[in-house]
């Protein structure tokens, strides 16, 4: 028996993409899991980096980051899917580099649906597609 | 006529008391899927992790290393080469999360 399988939406890149207006930041999924069995609730977890040459200039970077991170929500559908829920993990906190550069840091939970067009038919078993199947009258099997 | 219940609370501490142990494998199994996870050069980083009985059903999952926030959140090196994170613990807490039911 096989079943559609649901491809996995690459929300890291959207992320990517929707921050790419504020210079200084940057972000990366550091983890991801499906909540169902299905494949239509994905959560992954992403963290944002904000770096500036002071660190109010970074705090005000962070903080501008937050607003497009807790907008995913509202915006509209990308073609691999729509995000549905924002929550912040932790932060956005003071996290500076190890000469001191200001930074900070804050790490989000974001819940993506995959879009419609993400069914596809599952991949057969090549082992299962090239063995004949068993001929009940050869084998003298009655049903 | 309504009838009215009157209950006297002898031990208000016994919720908390009855999640306790749930509570510690949650605390435990975090702490060892960090340690589990994070990376192994002297082995400090990952013996590091530890879990702390703060009172009845209050734990907490620490990491007195010095560094360890470089490693679990990255950082950039002085001549602005980024060196990336390898977040263990956020592993862990994501993956601990999904499997305790906090996510659902």
């Amino acid at each position: 028996m096989s079943y559609p399988v649901t491809a996995q939406p690459d929300l890291e890149k959207f992320v990517v993409e929707c921050l790419v207006p504020l210079p200084g930041v940057t972000c990366f999924a550091y983890s991801s899991a499906q909540l169902d069995l299905a494949g239509w609730l994905w959560s992954y977890m992403i963290q944002v980096d904000a770096r500036a040459g002071r660190k109010a200039a970074a705090r005000d970077l962070a903080e501008s980051a937050r607003q497009v991170m807790a907008g995913l929500t509202s915006a509209p559908p990308w073609d691999a899917g729509t995000v549905n829920y924002v929550r912040a993990e932790a932060g956005a906190f003071w996290n500076p580099d190890p000469d001191g550069g200001p930074r900070y840091t804050a790490r989000y939970e974001v819940r993506v649906h995959p879009s419609r067009d993400a069914w596809r038919p599952a991949t057969p078993n090549p082992r299962r597609a090239t063995a004949t199947p068993a001929d009940p009258r050869k084998e003298g099997i009655r049903s | 006529m309504p009838a009215r219940s009157v209950f006297t609370v002898t031990h208000p501490n016994a919720p908390m008391e009855a999640v306790d142990p749930d509570i510690f494998l949650i605390a435990f199994d975090l702490s060892d899927k960090a340690r589990a996870g994070s990376p192994y050069h002297t082995g400090n980083l990952a013996d590091g992790y530890h879990y702390v009985r703060l009172g009845t059903a209050h734990y907490a999952v620490r990491n007195g290393v010095p560094y360890w926030r470089f490693v679990e959140f990255g950082f950039r090196r002085p001549d602005g080469t980024p060196e990336a994170a390898r977040p263990a613990f956020g592993r862990a807490l994501h993956e601990a999360r999904v499997r305790w039911g906090a996510l659902r």
